[in-house]
């Protein structure tokens, strides 16, 4: 717990401060491929730029890609998820529908085809990994509400005459923490492998070089056949790594819940 | 038995809106995004075959309005009509069809293999409340299908030489360039698998029925057999549907780092040459399939657990 803490804030500091940090790195171009050395202290890559400097620039596009398609999507599922747990009107029984066959479609492929006719931006990027990862957030999240609903002290403030408004702000929200943040965790670790992955194929933004697109170029240019397993090992160390520990965090999140869950069993 | 048939009939709606909704995606993507749809369609190089380009504007009624072409569209996909790959120089039925049984010979044995060692590895977890085999899980299911793949290639291929660096698979001899991809896939699949069989299995040794079945006094591993396998297998059936699809995703990834000729490395081609047409059918290709296997999963688990059909 403490260890995934510490990695996810190294890393979101890391992005934060990546344009300071840089300046640390020595800057000068050395020869391609070459090993670690003092002067490059995770070598070269195929144009004989530092690998380091480029995993610290690269850090930050994937750091906010990660954290913020992640937000997008848990704050959308988190809504169509209240909306299709509590009312019971066609509206939301679409809503429902909606989650369900979204759930089914193989999400990489339609990756893939959107993003292949989009110009290639972070901003692109964020939105479309938004705009497909919500039904897994807004099905855990309707299913607790529609326990909620039917609980004894949310039946008895509607008894009470309470708006639906005051039922879910003071009632259902405080109710789903625990879910919303294990999904959530788990939405990072996901947006930053989905978008890892859509780099690797080579749909990312060039400009912009994220983890998956250091391994993209790694590959394409014969990293393996040049034995420069530094240009390879670090980016995908670090996608691990920042994963683990939101899953891990995701994990612990779960583990409260279900203890929450026991003792108001007993 | 009335309410088990209206069931049915919104299972069914469920999947025919799901079918509906890809397809109809399908359409819209290329039309409504920035550029010339035209290109959007066939890619840059149609306008270089002018002769074929208007072949098959017409084919696809291009020049009439969008409810035409669509009716068209849906014509042409149930007739097999995926269009014409300028950079193949074939039709994209053709193309595809040559990378996809590749594809499926690799999906369909790692991805059995995954499910069972995955949910027994799962199920296993859950029942001795394992919390290290958990974390082990997570870490190899966060490691990124592909990059795994570039490691074990870099080792055991380039490094020591064990297996080729790659390529297609012609014939029996060949079989050793399936074994690194597969395993990769495989390993990653028993991560997924696991972690989701944990959390099913845990959730029903949390139902009232198993505290009966230990009151009462039976054995663990009865208990464990009779009552819990039994309880969980719907749900890991309906779930290991939904990991075929992660397996199509994985092995897309994976056959690119192994330069193995299969819808990935198709992907991965179609990408660099900007080739339209067969992302587009993979993709409808890959969704028919994924639908597919969740129908019918679905179906089984229904069949098994009376549970689930009222």
């Amino acid at each position: 717990m403490k260890v995934s803490i510490l990695t996810v804030a190294f890393f979101i500091l890391l992005a934060i401060f990546s344009d300071q940090v840089v300046e640390l790195v020595p800057l000068k171009r050395g020869e391609i491929f070459s090993p670690p050395s003092s002067d490059h202290l995770l070598g070269t890559n195929d144009v004989g730029e530092d690998v380091l400097k480029e995993l610290i620039i690269a850090t930050k596009v994937s750091v906010v890609i990660s954290l913020f398609s992640a937000t997008l999507s848990a704050i959308l599922g988190l809504f169509i998820g209240i909306f299709s747990g509590y009312y019971r009107s066609l509206t939301a029984k679409i809503f429902e529908t909606f989650t369900e066959v979204f759930l089914v479609i193989p999400t990489l492929p339609l990756l893939i085809v959107f993003s292949f006719h989009l110009p290639p931006s972070i901003f692109n990027i964020i939105l479309l990994i938004a705009l497909f990862s919500w039904p897994s957030m807004a099905r855990i999240v309707r299913a607790r509400v529609f326990q909620l609903r039917n609980s004894g002290f949310v039946q008895s403030a509607i008894l009470f005459g309470a708006s639906d408004f005051r039922i879910i702000l003071h009632h259902i929200i405080p109710n789903l923490s625990e879910i919303f943040f294990a999904r959530f965790s788990m939405l990072v670790a996901y947006s930053l492998i989905v978008e890892s992955s859509l780099s690797f194929i080579g749909l990312a933004d060039p400009t912009n070089k994220s983890w998956g697109a250091m391994l993209h170029y790694a590959l394409k240019r014969g990293a393996i056949l040049n034995d420069a397993w530094w240009c390879f090992v670090p980016p995908g160390v670090c996608i691990a790594l920042l994963a683990v520990s939101f899953l891990l965090l995701s994990f612990e999140f779960e583990k409260v819940r279900l203890t929450e869950k026991f003792s108001i069993n007993k | 038995m009335v309410q088990g048939s209206s069931e049915k009939v919104t299972v069914f709606f469920r999947y025919f809106l799901t079918f509906f909704l890809v397809v109809t995606l399908n359409f819209v993507i290329p039309r409504a995004m920035p550029g010339d749809p035209v290109v959007n369609l066939f890619g840059e190089e149609a306008y270089l075959h002018p002769e074929i380009l208007q072949e098959i504007r017409k084919e696809f009624g291009l020049d009439k309005p969008l409810i035409e072409q669509y009716f068209l569209y849906i014509e042409n996909l149930f007739t097999g009509n995926f269009g014409y790959s300028f950079s193949f120089h074939k039709p994209v039925l053709e193309v595809i069809s040559e990378y996809m049984w590749r594809t499926i010979l690799l999906t369909l044995p790692s991805t059995v293999v995954g499910v069972l060692f995955g949910v027994y590895v799962g199920s296993l977890i859950a029942w001795k409340k394992k919390q290290v085999e958990v974390v082990l899980m997570i870490v190899v299911y966060s490691i990124p299908v592909y990059w795994l793949g570039i490691i074990f290639l870099y080792f055991f291929s380039y490094k020591a030489g064990i297996f080729p660096l790659g390529g297609a698979i012609s014939s029996f001899e060949d079989v050793n360039k399936l074994i690194l991809p597969s395993t990769t896939i495989v390993l990653h699949l028993i991560a997924i698998n696991a972690l989701m069989s944990r959390a099913i299995v845990s959730g029903t040794m949390n139902e009232s029925f198993i505290v009966t079945a230990i009151a009462k006094g039976l054995k663990g591993e009865t208990v464990l057999r009779r009552h819990v396998i039994r309880a969980s297998l719907a749900p890991i059936i309906a779930m290991s549907a939904i990991e075929f699809g992660f397996a199509f995703s994985g092995s897309i990834l994976v056959e690119i780092v192994f330069s193995y000729p299969g819808i990935g490395l198709l992907i991965w081609e179609a990408v660099r040459v900007r080739d339209y047409p067969i992302l587009q059918a993979i993709f409808i290709l890959v969704a028919i399939i994924v639908i597919s296997a969740n129908a019918i999963a679905d179906l089984i688990s229904k069949a098994i657990d009376p549970r689930l059909r009222s």
